[in-house]
């Protein structure tokens, strides 16, 4: 029987739990975001355990890449002041990383292929940041809704323009990655469908079904670079609101 | 018999795999070629670039290693150097300790020399002083007796001639006695 491409997003509950009309169960959807921190972290600990090793082995290097990479992208974004939002910038690029790598495993799930997870993820993100905004600077903040330069006459529109510019980075930031994840997982989905039904037909089909499964081949590859790129994407996006908020213009 | 070469032996097992799929010999849904194609990515990634990627990383571990490595050696010599130019200072150091001990005793034996001339000459001035006020101790009862029969009498013989108070001449009298005069 053969399954439609969006049945792998379908959300099952493994631990039913509910207080009402709400539902607090335990999903697959929790379970691979709980195998994705916990790999995230079980690695960081054995690589760092006892302090690591001072000329470091293969794991520890890559370890250290990934702090480095995270480090020199807030050091060119933010600059010195965006120094103490590293913390959260690093958490936030290694679970994305790990949720999307651990998604490309056939038969897993891909949390961030729901809209729930990546919109929850980049409203609270956006919040945050609109809130440090106003710490640092107070109501001059609003002067962001202004660009520099602007003549004086446009600004009514401009400041309109601006500010719904400035909260659809919330739903953009979500939707770009749920967008990506789900787009590539279906598409990997319908052409091993292709395959799958060629192969079944038999004769010169199943011989041609080469032709799909050396697409879904090279898509499991763009896929993986897809995963690492959107992971980037959405954090460096992170660290340029962040700038906007802390330096303005 | 000759042995196959690899592409040949991948021919044969795709085309076995195509038979078996189409005479439902083997039964799998499509997550299966999914799941095929992913450890197959994964394999030909580890096959051409595995060695690559091992490398780049031990390079880095490498460069670490070397790194550290000279920092160590340099620390060694830097060490090295300056238990050189310790061994250079001690015995300077030696001598500066014995000449500030022979200066020490020379200043102390002078602060003794000076502090001795010092209360030698004190004690000589107040001797001299001492001996020249006994001197005017002795002499002043005969000074004072002389100028008052040379400055006083004759005042009082005037005064007496004149018969006026004797005190009044001795106030306005041209010879007054002065401090000088015992000198």
């Amino acid at each position: 029987m053969i399954s439609t491409p969006l049945e792998q997003f379908t959300i099952s509950s493994i631990i039913p739990l509910h207080i009402g009309k709400y539902y607090f169960s335990f999903t697959n959807s929790s379970l691979y975001l709980f195998l994705a921190i916990g790999t995230a972290g079980l690695l960081f600990h054995f690589v760092t355990q006892n302090g690591g090793f001072l000329v470091p082995s293969r794991w520890q290097s890559l370890v250290e890449m990934i702090y480095e990479f995270v480090r020199s992208l807030i050091q060119e974004q933010i600059g010195a002041k965006g120094r103490k939002y590293f913390p959260i910038v690093f958490t936030l690029f290694v679970f994305l990383l790990f949720t999307n790598l651990i998604g490309m495993i056939p038969y897993s799930f891909t949390a961030t292929s729901h809209l729930a997870v990546t919109f929850g993820l980049s409203l609270s993100l956006f919040i945050a940041i609109t809130i440090i905004g106003f710490q640092i600077h107070g109501l001059h903040f609003f002067s962001f809704l202004l660009p520099k330069g602007a003549p004086l006459i446009l600004a009514p529109l401009l400041v309109v323009l601006e500010l719904v510019s400035y909260c659809f980075r919330a739903i953009s930031l979500g939707v770009r990655l749920f967008a990506n994840m789900m787009a590539g997982h279906t598409l990997v989905k319908i052409l091993s469908g292709f395959a799958w039904t060629m192969l079944s037909v038999g004769g010169a089909l199943s011989v041609a079904s080469v032709l799909p499964f050396a697409v879904v081949f090279a898509l499991t590859g763009l896929e993986i670079g897809v995963a690492c790129l959107q992971a980037y994407v959405f954090t460096i996006l992170i660290c340029i609101y962040l700038n906007d908020a802390i330096n303005l213009h | 018999m000759k042995s196959l070469s690899k592409p040949y032996i991948l021919l044969y097992i795709v085309l076995a795999f195509c038979v078996a799929s189409s005479k439902h010999i083997l039964i799998y849904n499509e997550e299966t070629l999914v799941l095929i194609c992913f450890f197959g990515f994964i394999f030909a990634i580890k096959h051409y670039f595995g060695d690559t990627l091992t490398a780049s990383i031990q390079e880095r571990g490498d460069t670490i290693h070397d790194e550290l490595n000279q920092s160590y050696i340099t620390q060694i010599h830097q060490d090295l150097s300056i238990r050189d130019q310790y061994k250079q200072i001690i015995p300077v150091s030696q001598v500066l300790s014995v000449f500030s001990a022979s200066l020490v005793e020379q200043s102390e034996s002078t602060q003794k020399l000076a502090e001795y001339s010092l209360k030698h000459q004190i004690d000589s001035q107040i001797s001299k002083m001492y001996t020249h006020l006994y001197k005017l101790q002795q002499s002043f009862p005969q000074k004072l007796q002389k100028k008052i029969h040379d400055n006083v009498l004759p005042n009082i013989q005037q005064s007496l001639a004149l018969n006026k108070k004797p005190i009044d001449f001795i106030k306005n009298s041209k010879n007054k006695l002065k401090a000088k005069d015992f000198a």
